[in-house]
């Protein structure tokens, strides 16, 4: 028996051998033994949120020789950085499932097996601490969700499983040629081959070849994130995917692209990052206005939320090129917020989609009185999403803005309209669904929320009002490992203490919370 | 002082031969008296070969490089023997299947696998020659197998019409390079007249890139594939293959050795450097492209076997370097083991509808439900002709990619790697029909256990590999790296 | 010795005649070869041959040429018949001949280039001794092994 991070990414392996026994045709028991080993994932993975001592460095570090003869290792560890993106998927992973339990009827097996090796893959390139590791992991999500999107999606679903496969590979292949050229050029400093990361991290690479190595890692994560020009296939996949794999693709796979740049492209290439954050934060502020515009004049829910987080992932790659530690842990606090708002408005719009097999916005309104424990719930989910303080969005998005403005005020400006886009379009699509009067008969007897969609929706909501009023006890555990990431990127240890300002953020939700 | 001209040594050198060699007669012969135990007939020969292989002397070398049997083409031979057991696995529910079992099949098969064997232990230019004819005249005939199927007639007369041409060719080169250096042993030749040297060269390049079937010699290969028994087609993908490779990389490295070995003045660095990148780019880009637009399951399989060969030269470019043999052999071991896992799918699917097989995607729709394993099987293949992770063609590409690399060839590695990508949409098309499309005429299925053997073998492999790219755990092989590695140190 | 002679030992170096060719092998050991590169005053030796070759390509193409451009053209149904003599042709020249002629005509080859191959052998048979022996014995054992195929399929039967 492994540790904690080996345990939790073969479970899910586990849990597909333990499905290969359950009989196909009794969908409830493959549920169930989904649901449970998704539960155990999630459980397992619990006491690292208070082991977690938040030193800087790694923990619950764990190597053992893969393939000697290639310098490839299994190693793997967190740090306050990868922490909550692996609890964050943990905890979505039952609550997902658990939403599609009455969405997927046919092939029920199948997505329980595709739904488990994603998780696997997920949680691997998450705690992957050898580059070839990360790289395998990272590879081995792309084959489940081009399935889960395939198979169980919509009407132009092979067109989106296909152009989402295609996008990546293309970005993915080339970062493993970057990959190859950086191992070579640290074996020939050290004499030995490598692709662990803390040997990487400290080889230093002369500049022109920095510039080829991140343009290379830095499209795979691009294309990942999505940023501004490389974003269109997040919308097809968004919509034709079956609502688990668009809260999942939401939740999860979008942060491994920011993810990817804060812990590989950036601390492995940092003259090459610096040189290149003008014209990616402008990539970011395109994202950030273009996605909320276009997410504006959407009549699909789906794709006025896919838009969303165009937009929103685009105060991420802001935050992290603002290269301060307000930037990049509030670009983290971003990512984790979005991965519960974002995913939990994918659920919601799956339980309208359910109900009525239509996610047009003008076959809706007045829905708040069939349905208004419905509506509460995405009231919430809504205001999350747009920032609202004393719920997940505002901190992020307050630090993103913070850091950016110390460093350049314009950009955090032009971001600034971002947020406030970002409620328009919200709201505005939250007025049209749900007040007004009743005009589709369809939707006058519609069924709220049953039980098993509250039990899926209540911890989400519960998670959002947590980082929302209570974002210390997370930036604590993450400014070790941001302030070591940020020194690891500035060569000339420009890093100043940072802490003041992100206290008196914190400080100032909390005494607002307390004066509520 | 001259070696011997013969010896226990040398014997036991040619055992694997003779037992092959005499196997594939008396197989044939079998045909005029007992011709359904063909296939046991084949195993036994193959089994005993397989014994021959393992008490073979691992230093032979005789009559002017005619014969030379060292670690490397002890490797090859062992991928070879790997080939044709899946060949066999594979042929006799097919023969069964379109009743056409008969021991002159694998007779012939047999000769053809001597033929190889032959191919990858020998220096000596009338050996090749030799070896040449007896791997392609057999499988002139086998292409041509299902005599009732225009498409198999054309087949083998197409393979044999330019096969005959290139066989030509290289006979003409041979012809030249020895009247400029005065020898017929690769690795005894001298630098001699230049021109006549460079011109035997480029002849010889020829005939192997043929075999090869490399881009602008490749043009024979989809018809031929998709035309022979689906067996045959598996053979020629990873067999002749494996056997081509092996010579050129044999050949190539004695060309391309230091300075110090006197054939290293047989080909010229400069001016073959640049044709060897431009075949490696353009073999891998047309293969590539080609297959986009197939719609039948086996002609993208021979396209894309073209472009793995393309994968495949990377490793014959010296670059800063020395030739990549092992990067090479290693990417042939995954490779006979996906390919021939992918074939082993499209023959259990190419039942004959009026006398032709029906291979197009469309009609494999639903596959992956209707038969589980068989679906998952397929797409392990795919993904790992794909060269994504963890299979064994990630590794194998990997070992190749990082190899050329080190060399300096990043410029040529970025464009494998585009090439990849590319290469993924039509492996994935297929998994596409398999999972995501429906059809109301849907494709037969064999369930034949020679099948389901193959591709548990294949699968094995694949997996194996991928998950343990180096340590091997056979008895002999406990680390397939260093086994590879092992068997070029023979090479100069 | 001599089998190994046989297989391409040295039997001494083809060179032409030229006289620049063979003063330049004599130097230091040459450079390596290129597949295409200009052999200045080597291409001398050539010279002959090239001519020849361009001669011979020439003339044909000349009296082709001419007589297309100055011949008389008549075509008659009688000029297009394959025996232009007056005598109407009794059938088509393209008629069936039994395949069972083809394969007495390849069994014929088959033998006789197995004669044709012992005749050299039988001259050196005493010097390669034992070894050629056992060698020719192989040879026709395989051949023998061919034959019994054949006639055991019935390829001999003529009905």
């Amino acid at each position: 028996m492994g540790g904690i991070l080996t345990t939790l990414i073969f479970l899910p392996l586990a849990g597909m051998l333990l499905l290969a026994f359950v009989p196909g045709s009794n969908a409830r028991a493959v549920r169930l033994v989904t649901l449970l080993v998704t539960v155990v994932l999630f459980l397992v993975s619990v006491p690292l949120a208070w082991e977690f001592e938040g030193t800087g460095g790694m923990e619950f570090e764990e190597r053992a020789p893969w393939v000697p003869a290639f310098g490839i290792s299994y190693h793997v560890g967190i740090d306050g950085i990868s922490l909550f993106l692996l609890l964050l998927t943990t905890f979505l992973a039952p609550l997902v499932y658990l939403s599609a339990w009455n969405a997927i009827t046919s092939r029920v097996k199948e997505f329980a097996l595709f739904y488990l090796l994603l998780h696997t893959g997920m949680i691997g390139a998450f705690v992957a601490l050898d580059l070839f590791l990360f790289y395998v992991f990272w590879e081995l999500m792309l084959v489940p969700m081009a399935f889960l999107i395939g198979v169980w999606g919509g009407e132009r679903r092979i067109y989106a499983a296909v152009k989402f496969v295609l996008y990546t590979v293309v970005g993915s292949l080339l970062m493993l040629a970057a990959l190859l050229v950086l191992a070579r050029h640290a074996a020939e400093a050290s004499g030995s081959l490598s692709f662990d990361w803390a040997d990487l991290v400290g080889t230093p690479v002369p500049r022109t070849l920095q510039m080829l190595l991140f343009g290379a890692f830095a499209l795979a994560f691009a294309i990942k994130v999505p940023l501004f020009p490389f974003h269109t296939w997040l919308p097809d996949a968004h919509v034709e995917a079956p609502t688990a794999g668009s809260a999942i693709l939401a939740g999860i796979l979008l942060k491994m692209g920011t993810y990817g740049f804060l812990r590989y492209a950036m601390p492995l290439f940092p003259e090459a990052a610096q040189a290149a954050a003008p014209l990616l934060a402008f990539l970011a502020l395109v994202g950030i206005v273009y996605g909320a515009l276009v997410a504006m004049v959407q009549d699909d829910v789906k794709k006025l939320v896919a838009y969303s987080s165009v937009s929103h992932l685009g105060f991420v790659v802001l935050g992290l090129f603002a290269f301060n530690t307000s930037g990049i842990q509030g670009a983290i606090y971003v990512m984790l917020a979005h991965g519960l708002s974002t995913s939990a408005l994918f659920l919601l719009v799956g339980v309208m989609y359910e109900r009525r097999h239509t996610r047009l916005i003008s076959e809706y309104g007045g829905l708040a009185r069939p349905m208004p424990l419905f509506a509460a719930f995405f009231l919430v989910t809504t205001l999350a999403s747009i920032g609202l303080p004393a719920l997940c969005g505002f901190v992020g998005e307050f630090l993103v803005l913070f850091g950016t403005f110390r460093v350049h005020p314009g950009r955090a400006a032009i971001a600034a309209t971002g947020v406030v886009l970002g409620a328009v379009y919200m709201l505005w699509m939250f007025r049209r669904v749900f007040f007004g009067p009743i005009t589709a008969d369809a939707n006058r007897n519609l069924r709220d929320l049953s039980l098993r969609e509250i039990v899926v929706l209540v911890p989400l909501l519960v998670g959002m009002v947590v980082l929302g009023v209570r974002p210390m006890p997370l930036l604590d555990r993450m400014e070790k490992a941001v302030e070591r990431h940020i020194e690891m990127m500035r060569g000339d240890a420009r890093a100043e203490a940072e802490t003041p300002e992100i206290r008196f953020v914190a400080e100032a939700v909390d005494s607002m919370e307390e004066a509520r | 002082m001259s070696p011997p001209l013969f010896g226990p040594d040398i014997l036991r050198a040619l055992l694997p031969f003779i037992v092959v060699a005499v196997g594939a007669t008396l197989t044939t012969l079998l045909g005029a008296w007992r011709t359904r135990l063909g296939l046991a007939a084949a195993v036994a020969v193959l089994a005993v070969a397989v014994l021959a292989l393992r008490g073979a002397p691992e230093s032979v070398r005789a009559w002017e490089g005619a014969l030379v049997l060292d670690r490397f083409s002890l490797v090859f031979m062992a991928l070879l023997l790997g080939a044709a057991f899946f060949t066999l696995f594979l042929s006799e529910p097919v023969l069964r299947r379109e009743g056409r079992v008969r021991a002159e099949y694998y007779g012939l098969l047999l000769f053809s696998l001597s033929g190889m064997f032959l191919l990858v232990s020998t220096t000596n230019l009338l050996m090749i020659f030799l070896a040449l004819e007896l791997l392609s005249i057999p499988l002139y005939v086998l292409c041509g197998y299902a005599r009732e199927d225009d498409r198999s007639i054309e087949a083998a007369m197409k393979y044999f019409v330019l096969g005959s041409f290139s066989s030509a060719i290289f006979l003409f080169g041979a012809a030249l390079l020895f009247g400029a250096t005065g020898t017929i042993d690769l690795a005894a030749m001298h630098g001699g007249d230049r021109l006549l040297g460079a011109a035997g060269v480029l002849l010889l390049l020829v005939g192997f890139f043929f075999k090869a079937a490399a881009v602008p010699f490749h043009m024979w290969a989809p018809d031929v594939y998709d035309g022979a028994p689906t067996p045959i087609a598996s053979f020629m993908a990873t067999a002749v293959k494996i056997a081509t490779f092996g010579l050129l990389l044999r050949v190539l490295s004695f060309a391309f050795a230091a300075e110090a070995h006197p054939a290293a003045a047989f080909l010229d660095r400069e001016a073959a450097e640049p044709a060897l990148r431009w075949i490696a780019i353009l073999t891998m880009s047309v293969g590539n492209l080609s297959a986009l637009t197939q719609n039948n399951v086996k002609r993208m399989l021979a396209y894309s076997s073209i472009a793995h060969a393309g994968y495949l030269f990377l490793g014959l470019i010296p670059g800063s370097g020395a030739v990549d043999g092992a990067g090479v052999t290693y990417y042939l071991v995954a490779y006979l083991f996906m390919t021939s896992g992918a074939f082993a799918v499209i023959a259990a699917l190419s039942a004959r509808e009026g006398g032709r097989e029906v291979l197009t995607v469309d009609r494999f729709a639903g596959v992956g439900y209707r038969r589980p394993f068989l679906g998952l099987a397929m797409t392990i293949f795919l993904v790992s002709l794909a060269g994504i992770p963890p299979t064994a063609g990630f590794f194998g590409k990997y070992l190749l990619f990082r190899g050329a690399i080190d060399r300096g060839l990043t410029g040529l590695v970025v464009i494998a790697v585009l090439n990849s990508a590319l290469s993924l949409y039509y492996y994935l098309r297929v998994v596409v029909f398999f999972y995501m499309k429906e059809t109301d005429r849907p494709a037969a299925i064999d369930d034949a256990l020679g099948f389901r053997l193959a591709m548990i073998a294949a699968l094995a492999g694949v997996l194996w590999i991928g998950f343990m790219p180096d340590l091997f755990g056979l008895p002999g092989i406990p680390s397939l790296l260093g086994w590879v590695q092992a068997s070029v140190s023979s090479l100069p | 010795m001599r089998a190994a002679r046989f297989l391409g030992a040295p039997v001494g170096r083809v060179r032409p005649a030229a006289e620049g060719f063979s003063r330049k092998r004599s130097g230091a050991r040459p450079g390596p070869l290129p597949f295409v590169s200009s052999c200045g005053d080597r291409m001398n030796g050539y010279a002959p041959l090239i001519l020849v070759v361009v001669l011979a390509l020439i003339t044909p193409a000349m009296l082709l040429v001419v007589s297309s451009l100055l011949g008389a053209k008549r075509t008659e149904r009688t000029k297009g018949e394959p025996y232009e003599c007056g005598i109407p042709q009794p059938a088509p020249p393209r008629r069936a001949v039994p395949v069972k002629y083809y394969l007495v005509a390849v069994l014929f080859l088959l033998f006789d280039v197995e004669a044709v191959f012992l005749y050299p052998w039988a001259v050196v048979y005493r010097r390669l001794g034992l070894f050629g022996f056992v060698e020719m014995a192989v040879f026709l054992a395989m051949l023998v092994a061919g034959l019994v195929y054949v006639w055991k399929r019935g390829a001999l039967e003529w009905d």
